[in-house]
């Protein structure tokens, strides 16, 4: 890892055998890290990401920002989270000090005309309807409030209408001001790139702008309600049930992430994973079910997400509870082990074979850790995994207190998944 | 750095396509059908996607689909299957060493498996409905299915969606899937495609081993041609819970191999394709009434479909429809500028460098090639293709494909009525 002079960390991981290059610019930054009462909006986060594109002094509007980037087939966009904002591009590599050019440039220097906000405010507000409209979309919104309660982490991540609206130019600047600063950055630049010459031409291009600003030690802690927490919203024209029900687990770092890794590959990760065989072959009760874990600064969970047959949810519930029984009462097999470990490493192996990808796994490792995380030692500590750790790691986090549960669909009746909650005990 | 192409056969005539790049840990192995829901003539519809479900569902070595899923999730395989309207393929992205492993894979499953009449029932009853109701709740998806049906008419083999409906997926029978298999399922209709590392000579046994073991049968398919408008026709369906109205404005498009083919894409991309295009400057950025907006084309045999779609809320559609008309009737009467046609050509033929690099995307757009052509379009032979349209083939495809009387909207949301498009859309693209 380099730092630049105003401490902004950077990752340069070349590789020569690639005709691409990938940059990817991250902030520290996101919807958590809205706090109200310093005078910032809900959805601000989200809202100043789509106002770099609009134009900064250099390049006066959106047509001068993309066209460079789409004249060259490049993939490029932006997202924010709750807890970072991430700006990226992937080109042929001779155009990389081009696209390095332009992303620094659009993150320090967007003028966030008010013309322009207002208009934004506009699309944003579709934005905001397309996810609700959309029950796939709209579920991990409700999902995030039953599992984090009333706090900044619990919001959805593009705000509400009304604080759409009330989002100015002298707010956006205010919040860019407090957060994209050099000590809450992380720049990675992947693929075919000269990394003496990079460096150099990113010290140009981002090392002027000083280190000052609150970076991210600010947020608002997750306060998890300590209760079994269901979240019914009824929508009488759906024909499916889509569910997400998650367990508060562990925040960036646990030490035992790999082992939570290995049991959600096991119960959900693939196609021969238990909950798609019991839910999806033996049950005939979806078509599509997953598990995925998710960690956070201080808190994260293990979620199962399934689009279920609407007649039959309590049943396609209770075959996921039963799962999940079974796992923390008998633990997992030695092959199932084995088989996820080869799963989880093999994908790692090929995903970051794209510039891209690499990127964001390296930028974001480096906000949420500290250090980039190289992919051998992820492979390490996956194939440290043993039985009994993952046995462990079901028996803490599939539990009562821990459930919480997110159904979009015609029903609003809690009380059946109550008492499917209490089977699975302490 | 980049791919090296080469194209051979098997001895029993299947197509083999080799494109190779030493630099990737990983190889695609695709297996390609050149038939999907338009060849089901005789069995219903929903056969072609309940096949490739069944594929599976188990065989007589590997009984069920866990015993098949393990094989592939073993390897961290990035598996899947898909079908459209005239083609089918199973293909899986795995590390280069486990590549004869996933080949005598993929050949077991796709003919080996047993076709049980119980699978085929959980099957069609359980997730195959499933899988249809979920493109339902999704209003973009439910959006396309009605285009597809308004465009093509209802009883035609593209105006039905993929997976049919959940009355014809409930009588589809073993026999039917057979039937299907024998008949399409041959080797003068499959390609092969190996994109990534792997060693030619170490492949070429394996795959004769396996598909080689095909007998080979003569092949020939016919498809039926669609029912497309020679009036304007539009349908809305309501639905209050939504907040947006999920429109289509469309035509007939090009078919396959039409000449016209490269200037259409220029079209597309020159319209709605990227950020930089008309309709996001315009209709996104100036009237800051849409998130959501772009262009597509799609070519089939003997049809093809051209299409603007957005989601809008109701206040604000009339006044974005009107945008739109007004760059679809731009196009038909101004030659694009040189610029904007050089911005659009560096943006295909660059892109494709970017894009292609993934084996999974190189070997979907070699199959594509490889089905609908008949051979294999080179890099450089797009770059030549796309290169060579001049502003005069845009406009007379835009004057070919944009005419009023062939004009189609389509709407799900909170709208009942979408004649008043339709008579915009007269008065705009007549003029």
């Amino acid at each position: 890892m380099h730092r630049l002079s105003n401490g902004t960390r950077v990752i340069i991981a070349p590789n020569p055998h690639t005709p691409l290059a990938s940059i990817m610019i991250a902030f520290g930054t996101g919807a958590r890290d809205e706090i109200k009462a310093g005078g910032y909006e809900h959805g601000i986060s989200h809202f100043a990401e789509h106002m770099m594109f609009r134009g900064t002094r250099h390049r006066p509007n959106k047509r001068a920002i993309v066209g460079w980037f789409d004249a060259n087939g490049a993939k490029y966009n932006a997202s924010t989270s709750h807890e970072n904002t991430i700006y990226y591009a992937t080109c042929v590599a001779s155009g990389l000090d081009m696209a390095a050019g332009i992303l620094t440039d659009m993150v320090q220097n967007s003028l966030f005309r008010p013309e322009d906000v207002e208009a934004e405010s506009g699309v944003i507000v579709q934005e905001a309807r397309m996810y609700f409209d959309s029950p796939e979309d709209h579920v991990p919104d409700v999902a995030q409030r039953a599992m984090y309660g009333d706090s900044p982490l619990g919001d959805d991540i593009v705000g509400t209408e009304a604080s759409i609206r009330g989002i100015t130019s002298e707010k956006l600047a205010t919040y860019r001001a407090a957060h994209y600063v050099p000590r809450n950055t992380v720049i990675a630049v992947t693929g075919n790139v000269n990394e003496a010459a990079m460096l150099a031409f990113l010290e140009q291009c981002y090392g002027g702008i000083s280190d000052t600003g609150i970076g991210s030690e600010s947020y608002l802690p997750a306060k998890p309600p300590g209760e079994p927490t269901i979240i019914m919203e009824a929508r009488p024209d759906l024909t499916q049930a889509h569910v997400m029900m998650g367990f508060l687990g562990y925040k960036h770092g646990h030490p035992r992430w790999p082992a939570l890794k290995v049991l959600s590959t096991i119960l959900g990760g693939n196609m021969s994973s238990r909950l798609f065989d019991a839910v999806r072959e033996r049950g005939n009760l979806a078509y599509h079910v997953a598990s995925v874990p998710e960690s956070y600064r201080d808190t994260g969970e293990l979620c199962v997400v399934a689009g279920l047959d609407a007649d039959k949810l309590e049943r396609a519930i209770e075959v996921i509870v039963r799962e999940l029984v079974e796992v923390k009462t008998n633990g997992v097999t030695a092959a199932e082990l084995e088989a996820a470990k080869g799963c989880l490493n093999n994908r790692l192996l090929m995903a970051v074979q794209d510039p891209g990808t690499l990127a964001v796994r390296l930028a974001l490792s480096t906000l949420n850790l500290g250090s980039p995380k190289p992919v051998e030692a992820q492979i390490a500590e996956v194939d440290a995994v043993e039985g009994g750790d993952v046995l462990e790691v079901a028996r803490e986090l599939l539990t009562t207190p821990r459930f919480r549960l997110a159904v979009v669909s015609e029903f609003d009746d809690p009380s059946p998944y109550h008492a499917l909650a209490e089977r699975l005990g302490e | 750095m980049a791919y090296q192409i080469t194209q051979t056969s098997l001895r029993n005539g299947t197509r083999v396509i080799l494109a190779q790049n030493p630099n990737l840990n990983a190889v695609t192995f695709m297996v390609g059908f050149g038939a999907g829901s338009r060849n089901e003539t005789g069995v219903p519809k929903g056969t072609a996607h309940c096949l490739e479900h069944l594929t599976f569902r188990g065989t007589k070595r590997l009984p069920n689909q866990l015993a098949i899923e393990t094989v592939f999730d073993h390897m961290g395989a990035d598996s899947n299957a898909s079908t459209w309207f005239e083609c089918t393929n199973f293909y899986a992205t795995v590390p280069a060493k486990c590549l004869p492993t996933v080949i005598d894979a993929e050949y077991e499953a796709i003919y080996g498996s047993l076709l049980r009449h119980r699978d085929i029932r959980k099957e069609t009853l359980g997730p195959i409905s499933e899988e249809a109701l979920m493109y339902l709740d999704d209003p973009e998806s439910y959006s396309s299915e009605l285009f597809h049906r308004v465009l093509f008419g209802r009883q035609t083999q593209l105006g039905v969606p993929i997976v049919g409906t959940p009355k014809t997926v409930a009588t589809i029978r073993q026999r039917h899937l057979l039937s299907f298999r024998r008949q399409h399922y041959v080797p003068a209709n499959t390609v092969i495609i190996l994109a990534g590392q792997f060693d030619p000579d170490e492949v070429i046994p394996r795959l004769e081993a396996t598909f080689g073991q095909r007998p080979p049968v003569d092949y020939s398919a016919t498809v039926e041609p669609p029912n497309l408008p020679r009036q304007p026709r539009q349908t809305a369906v309501y639905r209050r819970d939504l907040k947006q109205v999920n429109l289509n404005i469309g035509f007939p498009g090009l078919e396959h191999n039409h000449p016209d083919e490269a200037a259409m894409e220029v079209l597309v991309n020159v319209l709605g394709g990227r950020p930089s295009s008309r309709l996001f400057r315009i209709v996104r950025i100036q009237s800051a009434l849409v998130y959501r907006i772009m262009a597509f084309a799609m070519p089939f045999i003997g049809a093809g479909e051209f299409r603007v779609e957005t989601k809008i809320s109701p206040k604000g559609l009339m006044r974005v429809a009107n945008l739109i008309l007004t760059q679809l009737a731009k196009l038909r009467k101004e030659p694009v500028s040189e610029k904007e046609l050089a911005l659009a050509k560096d943006n295909l033929d660059h892109g494709q460098t970017v894009v292609l690099i993934d084996p999974e995307e190189m070997a979907d757009d070699l199959l594509d090639q490889i089905l609908m052509t008949g051979r294999v379009v080179t890099p450089e032979q797009y770059t030549a293709k796309i290169r060579a349209v001049r502003p005069d083939d845009v406009l007379r495809v835009a004057q070919t494909v944009i005419q009023p009387e062939r004009c189609v909207v389509v709407g799900v949301g909170p709208v009942r009525d979408l004649s008043p498009i339709i008579e915009l859309a007269q008065k705009k693209l007549g003029e």
